[in-house]
């Protein structure tokens, strides 16, 4: 076996381990007729960039960021903004058929009230199922400020599920200390 | 169930399984990512233009139906993929190429730089900004976002003006600019004394951590908010606490 194949041999084994959670990260954000392009880029930019060398230890959260970048990109460049929002959550008409249908129907509205910033915060944690730790390392920040930033986005949750409470303002990117 | 465990009910794609066919094409994708110029396989004076036709070559097919723009060959860069919003610090040796780079756009001639003119080094990514000495009292920050490619934009900073006050920063550039890989955006500015730390706050929230060093700080992100009238804060730390900033309330 050469290089080459031990080097192909290992992305395969990186590939099968993590597809899945990758395509779910990117269908969650962009409709399901480009997920499978923007994953497969995904693969090519960490195939490109891992050389000979061996997986980073936690290879998921090295992936998402990739592919996050793909889509910051993207989003950037088609939208003039940088916001990578959590697309699809599941809407009001699939909460009424589920059991517990208001308090359902009030989260998906808190949820959709809250900016793209504190749903991408949230989603990170909550939908893909990161530690703080890997959701740091998704977005470029450092775990701190990850913890600061789910915080707020969890406090203004809150708030949102609180009928007739005066929100902070939905866009808090822009914080004055 | 806390708020956490009560919005991942809501998550859609909770039992999502991709089926049979779509693995299949799944399966396919990498086994042409593999018939791409690989990093193992290439001389790295071949690698970067593997890249590009590389990834030119997938994201037109991939990427097609998100946006005409890759359609032109404008894909998403290398560096910006590997864009990290916290930089990691260079050594003036190690960036001496990249500013050596930068000095072979220096149309007034002059000596080519030494370490010691490097004011402040740092990569993100694959991408060097450096802030270089010219002349002795000139100053130049220079982008090289591809080492293949050389310097991608430089611009020439004013040392004239006096150091901002304590605890407070001043912006001396800002800007983005649109080279054939994509919108990038800079801010560039001085320090006063007790400045900790300088970040940049974009729309999304990103907080893009500048370097700093020697009463100057620098930072560039992917994106064109750079080049909108007060389109991201500056968050100013100090040992007293934080305060943040538009850049018309501390443009130079």
């Amino acid at each position: 076996m050469d290089h080459d194949d031990t080097a192909e041999q290992r992305f395969r084994a990186l590939h099968a381990a993590t597809y899945i959670d990758l395509l779910r990260f990117v269908k969650r954000r962009i409709p399901d007729d480009d997920a499978d392009d923007v994953v497969s880029a995904a693969y090519l930019v960490a195939w490109q960039r891992l050389g000979s060398g061996p997986p980073p230890r936690d290879a998921r959260p090295w992936l998402f960021g990739i592919a996050r970048n793909i889509l910051a990109n993207q989003s950037r460049r088609r939208l003039r903004r940088g916001v990578v929002d959590v697309r699809m959550v599941a809407d009001a008409a699939e909460a009424d058929r589920a059991p517990g249908v208001d308090a359902r129907i009030d989260l998906v509205r808190a949820w959709w009230a809250l900016s793209a910033a504190d749903r991408e915060v949230l989603a990170l944690v909550a939908f893909d199922g990161l530690t703080d730790v890997q959701a740091a390392d998704v977005l470029g920040c450092r775990r701190a400020t990850f913890r600061m930033r789910l915080n707020r986005a969890r406090r203004r949750l809150r708030l949102a599920l609180e009928p007739a409470t005066d929100l902070p303002p939905a866009v808090e990117s822009w914080s004055r200390a | 169930m806390n708020d956490l465990e009560q919005l991942s009910t809501l998550d859609p794609m909770r039992d999502f399984e991709p089926g049979a066919e779509r693995r299949g094409r799944a399966t396919a994708a990498l086994e042409r990512t593999f018939r791409e110029p690989g990093p193992t396989r290439q001389n790295i004076a071949r690698r970067n233009i593997g890249w590009r036709l590389a990834l030119g070559g997938v994201m037109a097919v991939a990427l097609g139906t998100i946006g005409a723009v890759t359609l032109t060959g404008d894909e998403p860069d290398r560096a910006y993929a590997s864009w990290t919003a916290t930089p990691n610090a260079v050594s003036a040796a190690d960036a001496l190429p990249q500013a050596r780079q930068c000095a072979e756009g220096w149309t007034d001639g002059g000596p080519p730089p030494t370490a010691a003119d490097i004011l402040l080094a740092e990569r993100r990514g694959d991408a060097t900004l450096v802030l270089v000495r010219k002349d002795g009292t000139g100053l130049t920050s220079c982008f090289v976002l591809d080492p293949e490619q050389g310097a991608a934009g430089a611009d020439l900073l004013d040392t004239t003006a006096p150091a901002p006050a304590p605890g407070r920063v001043r912006n001396e550039s800002s800007g983005a600019t649109e080279g054939g890989e994509g919108w990038y955006s800079s801010m560039i500015g001085r320090a006063g004394a007790g400045v900790e730390k300088v970040e940049i706050e974009l729309p999304d929230g990103t907080e893009v951590r500048a370097s700093l060093r020697d009463g100057w700080w620098a930072a560039w992100w992917p994106g064109h908010e750079g080049g909108v009238a007060d389109g991201v804060r500056i968050v100013v730390h100090t040992a007293g606490g934080s305060d943040s900033f538009l850049p018309s309330e501390v443009m130079g």
